[in-house]
């Protein structure tokens, strides 16, 4: 993975002392909390209903064990002993004292880590695909230019005060696991027949109070012409975004308003112009970079070890979380494990500082001490030999760690809502923690097979409840939560909007409801291969209404 | 309100600011509006002193191109300082257009913000409230390295 040489550590180590410089203004009052807030943002700080939080950029969800641990460390010295990893593959601190801060930041400086822009109507943390560089169906590994586009949009002078945020996600393979679609920009690097590489740029895309699909304007962009490409983008957009309105200042409202073909003809027009060489990384940044993503020094290994087959027949918990819980690797007798922070009854997404611990040590014995975090908020063990998978299981069970969902019902994405959050309207959690004792019994989660609910506690989306197969979206009527139920969205390469069902539901009967969209599914799949998503797409919704509402 | 040049109060600013073509002075050196002087070029072209523009933030600065080659000086606007648009055309100015004479930003300026304005191609600065020069070099000084190349930059890059 990559690591910081003199110059990354002198900037953000600047960056950290100049941030203090900025607390220190605040606190003794010659900054007003007007003036400090975009500041502070724009190193991860927000107010929220309790306490400020602090968001540490992770990006590409990738982390070294020596960065878990002091993530551990914060979250044990600086908060109440955990930490909350999200949906951009970050991790939020909820409990930080604002005098603290600048110690956090420099704390995180000494492992090469900041929350730099992690907040903020700047250029977010740049997200991808958890499994890059090992899937076994990627064409690119996408981690370098990842790394690239972090290091031109920090601190960027001329996109630091856009209309509104901007999230760029990035994959190399064709089953899209960064749901790139849903990114203000969105690209999927390629390789063509010559063996050239190429970037395919999608723009417009968002979840929030108008979800939108983004639309693809740039086709098989040259590796040197990224940034000047995104460039142009982002001028436009900076240029002529909406700043009337928040809540229509995304890019997505201005590709929409425009017309794509329009907007991007105003995108060409303006990278036509532009001073290219002077946009581009220096010559060999590129290599420099990539050299840090080259695969580990991987054993040659058997490719189906007699251990591994001999624990799956003997345990049939292991057996489980093997089938949920790993995917296929490139390397022959590797395989990507994943670590679900769903556990019955747990908050999504939560990991206490001895898990974290927990997990840096295990990457160092098993997996050439990485970690990655995924959008949809849970660990990977990238390169996990088969031979090495069941004493790994044994750990991570014996913590609480073992739970096999990944990809099941319980394995939800859900915002902090209500319990944390200042925007929310209703609580997310509780009804995460509902349906996840609803649908704790294994054997059933099997059944039901591959089905991703995603739980949002206001319209601003943060749980992605537009992209869920089942999306719910907590609301207040007259001070009451309820919640409304969508179905058939889809966060993946089929990307979509899921559409509402009917009316809401009171926090005490989503989890019901659920159960009872779940049974007419098993009622209505043509066999046990038919997911839940099909069968929307196949049926439609109607089935699915007459199952809740017939009997209201 | 200061103007700032060169880290600096001008104690002496020549350039006054007008609104209305009626009130343009016969002499001195003078702030127009974009749009007055694109109308009325002829008239000003016997103006005895300089002329500089004041391009809102929502022009074209690119459709403007002949008499932004012409002008002594450009002013554009920061109205609050999350408005960023002027970031954008300052680069337009400075890069595509070739625009090499003095760039002012008017308005809403955050000292923690003077470092990307120059970076973006700003030399002089009109603001409201009080200037305190050294708050000022240490807002400009704190972030000696930066990952992206721009006008007249003078950060540190990654040397390779």
């Amino acid at each position: 993975m990559y690591i910081y040489d003199d110059f990354d550590e002198t900037f953000v180590r600047e960056r950290a002392a100049q941030f203090r410089d900025q607390v220190a203004r605040r606190l003794s009052g010659q900054l007003t909390e007007a003036q400090f807030r975009p500041l502070r943002l724009m190193n991860g700080v927000y107010l929220q209903l309790h306490a400020y939080m602090l968001r540490v950029a992770i990006p590409y969800g990738t982390l070294s064990s020596d960065q878990m641990r002091q993530l551990a460390m914060i979250a044990r010295k600086y908060d109440k002993g955990y930490g909350h990893f999200t949906t951009r593959q970050n991790i939020q601190y909820n409990w930080p004292k604002l005098k603290d801060l600048p110690d956090i930041l420099d704390h995180l400086a000494d492992v090469g880590m900041h929350a730099i822009q992690t907040s903020g109507n700047c250029i977010r943390n740049v997200t991808s695909d958890q499994w890059a560089g090992v899937a076994a169906d990627e064409m690119v590994d996408p981690r370098p230019y990842a790394e690239l586009m972090r290091q031109w949009s920090s601190l960027h002078p001329e996109f630091s005060y856009l209309p509104r945020k901007f999230k760029i996600a990035i994959t190399g393979a064709e089953a899209d696991r960064a749901a790139i679609a849903f990114h203000d920009i969105g690209i999927r690097v390629k390789r063509n027949s010559a063996g050239e590489i190429g970037f395919d740029v999608y723009v417009g895309g968002g979840l929030g109070r108008t979800p939108m699909v983004a639309k693809k304007i740039g086709e098989f962009i040259s590796l040197e012409d990224l940034l000047p490409y995104l460039v142009a983008i982002l001028r436009a957009y900076n240029l002529e975004g909406r700043r009337d309105n928040k809540y229509k200042a995304r890019i997505k409202i201005l590709v929409h308003e425009k017309g794509t073909e329009a907007f991007k003809a105003r995108v060409e027009e303006i990278f036509a112009g532009l001073d290219k060489p002077a946009l581009r990384a220096p010559d060999g940044e590129i290599e420099r970079i990539a050299k840090f993503f080259e695969l580990p020094a991987y054993e040659t290994l058997e490719a189906e070890p007699a251990q591994l087959r001999e624990a799956r027949a003997d345990n049939k918990a292991f057996d489980a979380w093997v089938r949920r819980n790993t995917a296929a690797h490139k390397a022959e007798g590797y395989v990507i494990a994943n670590i679900s922070l769903k556990p019955k009854g747990g908050i999504p997404g939560d990991a206490s500082a001895e898990q974290m611990e927990l997990v840096a040590k295990l990457a160092d014995d098993y997996s050439f001490g990485e970690i990655r975090v995924t959008h949809e908020q849970n660990l990977v063990l990238a390169h996990v030999k088969k031979a090495d998978l069941f004493t790994l299981w044994q750990k991570l069970e014996a913590n609480g760690l073992g739970t096999a969902n990944i990809g099941a019902i319980t394995d939800m994405i859900t915002c902090p809502g209500l319990d944390y959050c200042a925007l929310a309207t209703a609580r997310s959690i509780p009804i995460a923690q509902k349906i996840s004792e609803k649908f704790a019994d294994n054997k059933r989660q099997e059944e039901i097979g591959d089905l991703k609910i995603k739980i949002s506690g206001c319209i601003n989306a943060c749980g992605h409840h537009h992209a869920g197969h089942i999306g719910i979206l907590g609301l207040d009527k007259k001070g009451e939560e309820y919640y409304q139920i969508t179905l058939g969205g889809s966060g993946d390469e089929d990307a979509a909007v899921g559409d509402i069902l009917g009316p809401g539901f009171s926090a005490d009967d989503v989890a019901e409801a659920i159960d009872t969209l779940v049974d007419r599914y098993i009622q209505l799949r043509a066999s046990e291969a038919e997911t839940f998503l099909e069968v929307v797409k196949r049926v439609g919704l109607e089935p699915f209404k007459e199952a809740l509402y017939a009997d209201h | 309100m200061p103007i700032i040049k060169d880290d600096a109060i001008v104690a002496d600013d020549p350039w006054v600011i007008i609104e209305d073509e009626a009130e343009v002075p016969a002499s001195g050196d003078v702030i127009l509006p974009l749009a007055l002087v694109a109308e009325k070029a002829e008239r000003l072209s016997n103006h005895d002193g300089r002329i500089g523009l004041s391009i809102s933030n929502d022009v074209d600065v690119e459709a403007f191109a002949e008499l932004i080659s012409k002008a002594d000086l450009i002013q554009l606007e920061l109205p609050a300082f999350t408005d960023g648009r002027a970031y954008s055309q300052a680069r337009l100015l400075r890069e595509e257009l070739g625009y090499e004479g003095e760039l002012r930003v008017k308005g809403d300026v955050l000292v923690d913000q003077a470092a990307y304005l120059k970076r973006c191609g700003f030399d002089s600065f009109d603001f409201e409230g009080a200037f305190d020069p050294e708050v000022w070099q240490r807002a400009l000084s704190m972030m000696s390295t930066g990952y992206q190349r721009n006008y007249r930059d003078t950060l540190k890059q990654r040397s390779l």
